[in-house]
Formats: C-alpha cells, sequence, structure tokens
C-alpha cells in the first residue's frame, strides 16, 4: 500500500457512474410531435426555457442517430404502427419520454379513435402530466430521465 | 453562369398539360418514377401529414396527400357531452389560437339562446381574438423559416410569442388552452395592470418585425425558394373552397370579418391586405402585413375597453353568483340543472362562422332542444386546403414542397378534428 | 347575420322554378329542403344564378336522425327497421355567394340500406374531400365522386363511427397493443 497522495487532477469513480455520466448529458432527441403539446416543446427548445443547457439541445430527426424518443402529443391508432416503427428503429441505449396528457393516458379523448396513453405500444421511462404541462415541468421531466440514467446499470 | 436550357418536356405546363391528357404518369421513357414517401413523423410535415410522391428525377409527377393522423373523434365527443363541458374541445382544434376557436362556438351558441353579450366583454373578446392570431402568425412565420434553413427568425418570433403566452397565463391560468369565455360572457375579469403590459409588448413588437422583414425580405436564397413556388389562380382557390390568407393572396378581398362583422370589428379601423400572385411570397408578406393590421386593431382596443359588467344577465344559459347559489333556493337549483343537464335551446340548426387564422372557421350545431347538441359540425379551414395541395403540388420539385407545405399553415387539430 | 342568408323573398325565382322545395326559417337562418331527384338541377341552377351565383362550396356535413324525435323527422326510436329508414340521413350543404356576400344553406335527405347521393364534384371541387369524409363518418356513397375512400381513418376501420349505433369506444387498434403493467423489459 502506497502512502502517497494521489495528485488533484485525477478523479477516480466507477466505469457504470462515468458512463452515466457521460450518457446523461448528451440526449440526443427525436421528437415525435404530434398536436399541442408540440407547440410546447417548440417553445422549450427555444431561447426562453431552453433545453441546450442541459445537453439535450439537437434533435435529431432521424432515429438512427437519436437516444431519446419524446411522444409529444396525442396518438391515434392510425399513428400507432409508425410511432412503433420509429422506436424499434433506435439503437440501444434509448430512452423514451411521454409528454402531455394524451402521451401519457390519452387525455379526455376516450373514443374510438386514440390509444389511452402510449405506454400502450412502447415502454415508457418518464410521464409528464399537464395538458399542456408548462416549459418548467417538461425541463423537471428531463432532468428526472438525466437521474435515472446516472443510476441505472449502463451495458456497454 | 450560362443559362442551362431545360428540355421541353420537363417544364412545368408541358408536364401538366400531359397530365390531363393522359391521365398517365409522366417518365422518361424507359424508366418509371420512384415513390417516395414523406411519412407522418417528419419535422416538416407539422407532425401529422403524410404524402407519396411519384417523382421523376426532381419533379413530382403524381402526389398523395393523407391528413387523417390526429383525427381523434372531437364530433362524436361533443355528442355526449353539454354544450358547456364540450368547450375544452374546441379549444384544441386550432391549438395555437384557441381564443377564436372558443369565442366561435360560444358565440353560435349564445345565438342559439338569443343572448346579447355586455360592451366590455365584447371589446376583451375582439383584443383577445387579435392576440391570438398574432401568436399563430407568428407561428407559421416561424416554422416556415426554419424549416427552409434560417433558424434566427424562428428564435426571434418564439421569443416574442412567450411574451404574449406569459400575459395569457396571468389572465387565464393557462398558456396555451384557455377555456376562457362562458356562455354569455367570460370565466373572470383580467386582472389589474394586464392592458398596460400588454400595450408594451405590442409597441416593443413592432421594431422585431422590422428585424426579420430585414432578414427575410430580400434574401436571395428565400426568394428563390418562395416566389412563383405554389401558385394558384383565384378561379380555381374559389371553387376549392379555400378562404383566409390563402384566398387573400390570389387577389380576393374576402375576410369574414368586413364581410359579416361580428364583436367590435366595424367599430376599429383597419384594412384587409391582399395579395396578387397567389405565391409561397405573397402569403408570406401577406400574413406579415396582417401582424401589422392585428396590431394596430389590438392598441385601438385598450383605449376603448369600457369599465362594467362581464356577464350577461340571462340566467337560463350561464351559471348564477356564487353568493346566490349558497344563498337562495333559486339560485341553487339553476347552478344545478345547468351543470347537471346543460344549457337547453330551442329546436333548429345553426351555422355561425368567424375568421380564423387559416380562413372561415364555422360550426354548424343541430339543436333537439336538450342540454347535448344532437351533432356539432366544425367547419376547419385547412381541411379544404388539404384537398386541393396535390394539384397545386405537381410540376414542381421535391424541395418546393416544403415551403408550399409550410405557407398551408395546416394545424392537425384543426384539419383532422 | 340575418341580412347575410338568402331568405324566401331572394328566393322568389327558386321556388317557383322547384315548387317541390320546403322553406323553414330557424334562428333568422333559412333551411331548404329539396328532393334527391331534383339535386342536379338545382345545382346549376344555382351555381350559374344571374343574381346570386353561389361559387363557393362552404361546407358539406351530415346528420342522423336514428334515435331523436326532432319534430320535421319521423319518429325513429332506434328499432331495427328503423336502421334503413329512407330518411335516416340529412345532408346539409351550405354556399356562399362572393359577388354579393350572400349565404345559403340546402338540405336533402337519404337512407335506405345502401344510402347513396350525387356528388358535387363536377360544379365545386371543395367537394373533394368533404365527401371523402362523409362516406369515412357515416357511409353514404356519393356517386360520381372521382377517388372514394377513407381520408380521417385507416382502410382497416370497420364501420361508420359517426353514426348513431356506433358505441363511442368502439377502439379497432391496428396493432397489438401491450400491457403497460408488465415489467420495463424491452418488448
Amino acid at each position: 500500500m502506497s502512502k502517497e497522495k494521489i495528485p488533484d487532477n485525477i478523479v477516480t469513480t466507477k466505469l457504470d457512474k462515468f458512463i452515466g455520466w457521460a450518457r446523461s448529458y448528451s440526449l440526443w432527441q427525436y421528437v415525435f410531435g404530434t398536436a399541442c403539446c408540440a407547440m410546447e416543446f417548440m417553445s422549450v427548445s427555444s431561447s426562453h426555457y431552453d433545453t441546450d443547457r442541459f445537453g439535450a439541445a439537437m434533435p435529431r430527426y432521424s432515429p438512427r442517430q437519436s437516444d431519446m424518443l419524446m411522444v409529444v402529443g396525442t396518438i391515434t391508432h392510425k399513428n400507432a404502427p409508425v410511432l412503433r416503427r420509429v422506436w424499434e428503429q433506435m439503437a440501444d441505449p434509448k430512452y423514451v419520454v411521454a409528454v402531455g396528457a394524451c402521451a401519457v393516458s390519452g387525455g379526455f379523448y376516450r373514443n374510438y379513435a386514440t390509444v389511452q396513453g402510449c405506454d400502450r405500444i412502447i415502454p415508457v421511462d418518464v410521464y409528464i402530466p399537464g395538458c399542456p404541462p408548462r416549459p418548467e415541468m417538461i425541463l423537471d421531466g428531463i432532468m428526472a430521465l438525466q437521474e435515472k440514467i446516472r443510476k441505472s446499470k449502463q451495458y456497454l | 453562369m450560362a443559362e442551362i436550357e431545360i428540355p421541353a418536356k420537363y417544364k412545368v405546363e408541358e408536364v401538366k398539360k400531359r397530365k390531363e391528357i393522359l391521365e398517365l404518369p409522366i417518365a422518361s421513357p424507359g424508366t418509371e418514377p420512384v415513390k417516395i414517401n414523406l411519412g407522418p413523423s417528419h419535422p416538416a410535415m407539422h407532425g401529422t401529414i403524410k404524402m407519396i410522391a411519384e417523382l421523376d428525377g426532381e419533379t413530382i409527377v403524381n402526389i398523395d396527400v393523407e391528413p387523417g393522423f390526429l383525427h381523434r373523434g372531437m364530433e362524436k365527443m361533443c355528442e355526449n357531452h353539454t354544450y358547456v363541458s364540450a368547450l375544452p374541445y374546441t379549444d384544441r382544434l386550432n391549438y395555437v389560437t384557441a381564443f377564436i376557436n372558443n369565442f366561435g362556438y360560444i358565440e353560435t351558441i349564445e345565438k342559439l339562446f338569443g343572448i346579447e353579450i355586455t360592451e366590455r366583454c365584447a371589446w376583451l373578446r375582439t383584443l383577445l381574438s387579435e392576440l391570438s392570431r398574432i401568436t399563430d402568425h407568428y407561428t407559421c412565420q416561424a416554422a416556415i423559416c426554419s424549416e427552409i434553413g434560417a433558424m434566427t427568425p424562428f428564435l426571434y418570433l418564439m421569443q416574442a410569442r412567450d411574451y404574449i403566452w406569459e400575459q395569457f397565463n396571468w389572465a387565464t391560468g393557462a398558456r396555451q388552452t384557455y377555456s376562457y369565455p362562458r356562455i354569455g360572457g367570460l370565466a373572470r375579469d383580467i386582472p389589474d395592470g394586464w392592458l398596460s403590459k400588454i400595450k408594451e409588448i405590442l409597441l416593443s413588437n413592432i421594431p422585431l418585425l422590422k428585424d426579420v422583414h430585414g432578414l427575410m425580405d430580400k434574401n436571395r436564397i428565400f426568394l428563390d425558394r418562395t416566389q412563383k413556388v405554389g401558385e394558384i389562380s383565384s378561379d380555381d382557390a374559389i371553387n376549392a373552397g379555400i378562404t383566409g390568407p390563402f384566398l387573400r393572396s390570389t387577389g380576393i378581398n374576402y375576410d369574414v370579418r368586413k364581410a359579416m362583422p361580428y364583436l367590435k370589428y366595424d367599430e376599429v379601423e383597419w384594412e384587409v391586405p391582399v395579395g396578387k400572385y397567389g405565391d409561397n411570397y405573397d402569403r408570406w408578406f401577406l400574413r406579415m402585413r396582417e401582424i401589422e393590421e392585428s396590431i394596430k386593431i389590438c392598441l385601438q382596443c385598450i383605449d376603448k375597453i369600457p369599465e362594467g359588467p362581464i356577464n350577461s344577465d340571462d340566467y337560463y344559459a350561464h351559471l348564477p353568483e356564487k353568493t346566490e347559489v349558497y344563498s337562495s333556493i333559486e339560485g341553487l337549483i339553476n347552478h344545478f340543472k345547468i351543470i347537471i343537464d346543460g344549457p337547453k335551446p330551442p329546436k333548429g340548426n345553426i351555422y355561425h362562422c368567424v375568421e380564423g387564422a387559416n380562413g372561415e372557421l364555422g360550426f354548424f350545431i343541430v339543436s333537439d332542444g336538450t342540454g347535448t347538441a344532437y351533432r356539432m359540425h366544425v367547419r376547419a379551414p385547412s381541411f379544404l386546403i388539404m384537398g386541393v395541395l396535390d394539384k397545386i403540388i405537381i410540376g414542381h420539385q421535391l424541395a418546393d414542397i416544403i415551403p408550399i407545405f409550410g405557407s398551408v399553415n395546416m394545424v392537425g387539430g384543426e384539419c383532422d378534428r | 347575420m340575418e341580412k347575410y342568408w338568402m331568405l324566401r323573398d331572394d328566393l322568389k325565382d327558386f321556388f317557383k322554378q322547384f315548387p317541390n322545395a320546403e322553406y323553414l326559417e330557424q334562428f333568422d337562418q333559412p333551411n331548404i329542403r329539396i328532393p334527391a331527384e331534383d339535386m342536379e338541377k338545382i345545382f346549376d341552377f344555382v351555381k350559374n344564378h344571374k343574381k346570386f351565383p353561389m361559387d363557393m362550396l362552404l361546407d358539406i356535413t351530415a346528420v342522423d336522425y336514428l334515435t331523436s324525435d326532432y319534430a320535421e323527422q319521423p319518429n325513429l326510436t332506434g328499432r331495427e327497421e328503423d336502421l334503413y329508414s329512407e330518411t335516416r340521413f340529412d345532408v346539409v350543404y351550405h354556399f356562399y355567394s362572393m359577388k354579393t356576400n350572400r349565404r345559403m344553406r340546402i338540405i336533402t335527405s337519404c337512407g335506405g340500406e345502401n344510402p347513396e347521393i350525387l356528388s358535387s364534384y363536377k360544379w365545386w371541387q371543395a367537394a373533394h374531400f368533404l365527401e371523402r369524409e362523409i362516406w369515412d363518418m357515416f357511409g353514404i356513397k356519393f356517386t360520381g365522386h372521382p377517388d372514394l375512400r377513407r381520408v380521417l381513418l385507416y382502410p382497416e376501420f370497420k364501420g361508420f363511427p359517426l353514426k348513431k349505433d356506433f358505441p363511442v369506444l368502439g377502439e379497432q387498434p391496428r396493432i397489438k397493443l401491450r400491457n403497460p403493467e408488465q415489467d420495463n423489459g424491452r418488448n
């Protein structure tokens, strides 16, 4: 056992935590926006409430290049196969955030045309309620997702 | 750079003529057109339109527009709700101008009952409708800019829109879908100091619009992408049932606010901007002029709003004051009947329209004497434009779909209901 | 609003030429009911009128009278034989004349086992998507329409949602839905 002190410019950590830290601050998002919540999302990503400071700034309009799928708005039965296909095309590790009451549970559209929540189609990590949710709530949801990523076991 | 001679068969007029005669897709000999799917989940399709385009090189020879990915069954839901509890469904029609949809629906019901609204309520409704129209045009212009590639106007306009939305939050409680009016009036009065704050914001928007004009109007790239692209003649537009900025850009002066004045539009001074060629550039410029006219109307409204009561006195249709509900038996029964059964108008058909941001937004209600509507139909302006969009796009190139579709300002909630 | 609608006095020559048409005024708006056989002649007349040419078709919609004892319709009470009554559906047209700023509403009725009605695509192209929507929601066929298929719903959907005998919760999913309470395994 060496009695030398570790110099200050070296940090020791676990591999899981290191990779979790890196993954949580570089979320590239795929915005599956359909309805009113997409307007709120446009507000969140512009200068008032910025998602860039959380590292989640780059909406990649291709599922192959993104790792966070944000389901923003109502999912109808006509749109369900599209959502499923987009999710299947994303590569692991992937995270799903359901934004808005319609994506969480169908909203107040309890009828023949609306899927009662997008978790009937794909597994969801974070649910953000609201109709539409305030931008601060969406940012809070992204922060909750970041914590979840940091705490989970990272598979390489 | 020398002018490249385009072979005659690829010119737009030739392609259109041949398509009419032969009814066949046009392709170079020995080739077949390529089918491309601009799918429903696309950043520039506003999320809910699928287009299947057949291409010959870069030119589009056939296109099939398929809306309906946001059909949420609103008309069926309104048949199972009372008149008052169906109000939030109308919010989510054109979700960027929720006030205009709300006021249109409530005015139709007020016509069923024959209720007159108070002066203060009418002026406030005019002011809020015009503010809503300003935010919708901001959203539309921002979307066009960001889809063409200009990110700066997008950020400027989103910031301006956010200032107005925060004021709406202060007055009504929500940023986007308000459900603010009630039959015969409004849910609550505006707070003190709201009007002066709105005036400040509107005056600070005028130099912002000048900035956006300076960035986009004479920009070579923007002009090439929007001039002479997406033209439609005025006869075709009238035949296709199009109204709103799309029709006014072809030269026809039809605006519901001037043709059938409702609220206080005949007591303020304003003009209707009208375009000339019917192409994308005209629609862009027309919307910018409409923002300026709306700011003019708002500033006049702010000076003219009188003091007074907000709600009318008709107790058949709107809820009594809480003090009456808790202290007198008539108030209690009135409140109970209206909440449980709904307000009961006489039987009949009625159609009433207002000027939405995309055109004439109409509500057709069939009432059978009970508190729920027997049939409620919404005449959506952007749905009719979708019907004629394939004829506009055929003959253009693939990259022209984006500015044409952006200038339609298709809002999914309104097109698909 | 009243002076923007074509009322009985303005339509004297219309009623002289088509005596079968009925007129009912509700809430200061006219409802002109015409029999389905006269539709072609009436559309020609209305579109090419000298004083009030109706050059814009604003809206077409349909109403299903299965369960109401609405005063003008026969008493349909939801029995089996009422499903195929001859006047079950009302098709409502709204027109607008750009030159003279007047509006008009025309109503026809149809019904039976396979309700059919003449399409107005020849006169107004606005009928393209509007009639497709009515076919989608009510099942009324429009003869003469170039491309009648579903527009707001998907082709595998069975039934017509806005008819009164279609339940509100009649969901028909397109793909197999998963159970959200199962473990967060990736499937």
